[in-house]
């Protein structure tokens, strides 16, 4: 008897849509194993956050199923899927101040801090004080901190300069070799995901 | 806008404080100097009784801000009761909207004389029915506030982090609700004032011999046509003083209590 992947991440049949319209996403499977980053890339409107959003969990299926190592996704504590949104602003509670956002799941270490470019000096802001790009670095610090087990990454370079997409994503890449982490790189930009992805996932209408 | 603010506080906390300050001043007879005009020793004239009548006045708006801030927290309790159940979604929240969409439809002033009259009147019977008539406007304000947090995607992120419901609910959910009720409370505050001073002025609100604006103009009513205009027209610009006071308070403090506007 086969044993299954304890590590893989999977997405069988999953037909999703929003309220009572017809559905964004028929019959998607896709994998997602540790250590590697798959891009999911296509048009606008096509499903790629929604099918990101129903891997985290964030996001019930009409039909299909989720698995993390052949079971489903835990309901209780830390998901060990962590989605981080295309625009972090949303994801954080403008009354809070960076450094109780960050650490609202766990708290992260100081050098993955620093990998990331989040500065200490920015614990004492607001989220509306700080740009798009800082606030992404937060939203994905954040997510890391829970030690999660894949990360589903939502056009998450599109707010910054070509130099710093770099940086991020050679920072991504090797944090997936190093601590085992299964990525998504959700995007509409080809050229970025045949740069950073081990493979890339077509979807369409 | 900030400075206008802290001259209301500071008006506001001078009538809290005058009751003490004043002692007996306006509220014993003094039957040699009835009904004089506004003078040097009197600025607001005195009463058929020879009470002065701006020291009579300060004690009559004292007591307002006393009848008031019980109608209005009481009031404020139940709309976030009614929010807390509107919360749990599903039938609660239908049953919520339910009964508040009732009260709003019922004229709140004739709900306010039934309820007033049906206690018997005095102290107890007004703040019971201002805060029972009152709370529907806030409750709905709180409930919209209510869906907009829940749907947030701070709230979705929290729970993903591993963070119970209950901690939501504290740390995130709790926090956006209670500045809009403290603004609640403030603006209900002069709705609460009016009401009162309308209901003992008609007579079914606070007890005649206490040192009620409601009072005081509902005996000036008697002594308006002898040309004795002071009695009427000091405490009734004084309490629509305070009531414009605590609106200038509340629009401030609404506005400190969205982080989006309080940036501008």
């Amino acid at each position: 008897m086969q044993m299954p992947d304890l590590s893989l991440l999977e997405a069988r049949e999953i037909t999703a849509g929003h309220g009572r319209a017809a559905p964004v996403l028929r019959n998607v499977s896709l994998s997602l194993g540790q250590g590697k980053i798959v891009g999911l890339c296509g048009p606008s409107g096509c499903g790629k956050t929604t099918l990101g959003r129903v891997l985290s969990g964030l996001h019930v299926p009409r039909a299909g199923a989720v698995t993390l190592g052949g079971a489903p996704l835990p309901k209780l504590g830390a998901c060990p899927v962590q989605y981080v949104a295309q625009n972090p602003l949303a994801t954080m509670n403008p009354r809070w101040k960076i450094g109780r956002i960050i650490t609202e799941g766990l708290a992260p270490g100081p050098d993955m801090a620093a990998r990331l470019g989040v500065e200490p000096g920015w614990s004492d802001r607001f989220p509306h004080e700080l740009s798009g790009g800082q606030l992404q670095r937060v939203a994905l610090l954040r997510a890391l901190a829970v030690r999660p087990s894949h990360l589903i990454l939502d056009e998450i370079s599109a707010s910054l300069d070509a130099i710093a997409q770099a940086r991020l994503w050679n920072c991504l890449r090797s944090l997936a070799e190093t601590a085992r982490i299964g990525m998504l790189a959700i995007s509409h930009d080809r050229v970025l995901l045949d740069l950073v992805a081990d493979e890339v996932r077509e979807l369409s209408f | 806008m900030a400075s206008a603010a802290l001259l209301s506080a500071i008006l506001i906390a001078t009538v809290a404080l005058s009751s003490w300050g004043l002692g007996e001043a306006g509220i014993r007879a003094d039957f040699a100097a009835r009904l004089l005009q506004p003078s040097a020793a009197h600025l607001f004239g005195t009463d058929q009784m020879g009470r002065d009548l701006l020291a009579r006045s300060m004690h009559g708006l004292a007591l307002s801000l006393q009848v008031g801030a019980l109608a209005a927290g009481l009031s404020v309790v139940i709309a976030l009761g009614v929010t807390f159940v509107s919360g749990f979604g599903g039938i609660a929240d239908s049953l919520a909207r339910f009964v508040t969409d009732l009260m709003l439809a019922m004229p709140h002033l004739m709900l306010l004389l039934l309820l007033s009259f049906m206690l018997g009147g005095g102290t107890a019977a007004v703040i019971f029915a201002v805060a029972v008539s009152h709370w529907p406007r806030l409750a709905r304000v709180l409930r919209g506030e209510l869906l907009q947090v829940q749907s947030a995607s701070f709230i979705e992120t929290s729970r993903a982090l591993g963070r119970s419901r209950w901690f939501t609910i504290r740390h995130h959910i709790l926090p956006h609700l209670l500045p809009q009720a403290m603004v609640g409370f403030l603006l209900m505050f002069p709705h609460a004032i009016l009401h009162e001073a309308a209901l003992t002025f008609l007579g079914f609100g606070l007890e005649p011999s206490r040192p009620a604006i409601g009072v005081m103009l509902s005996d000036a009513m008697r002594h308006i046509g002898a040309g004795r205009w002071w009695l009427a027209v000091f405490p009734g610009a004084m309490l629509l003083v305070l009531v414009l006071s605590f609106e200038v308070l509340g629009s401030s403090l609404r506005r400190l209590a969205s982080p989006t506007e309080a940036r501008t």
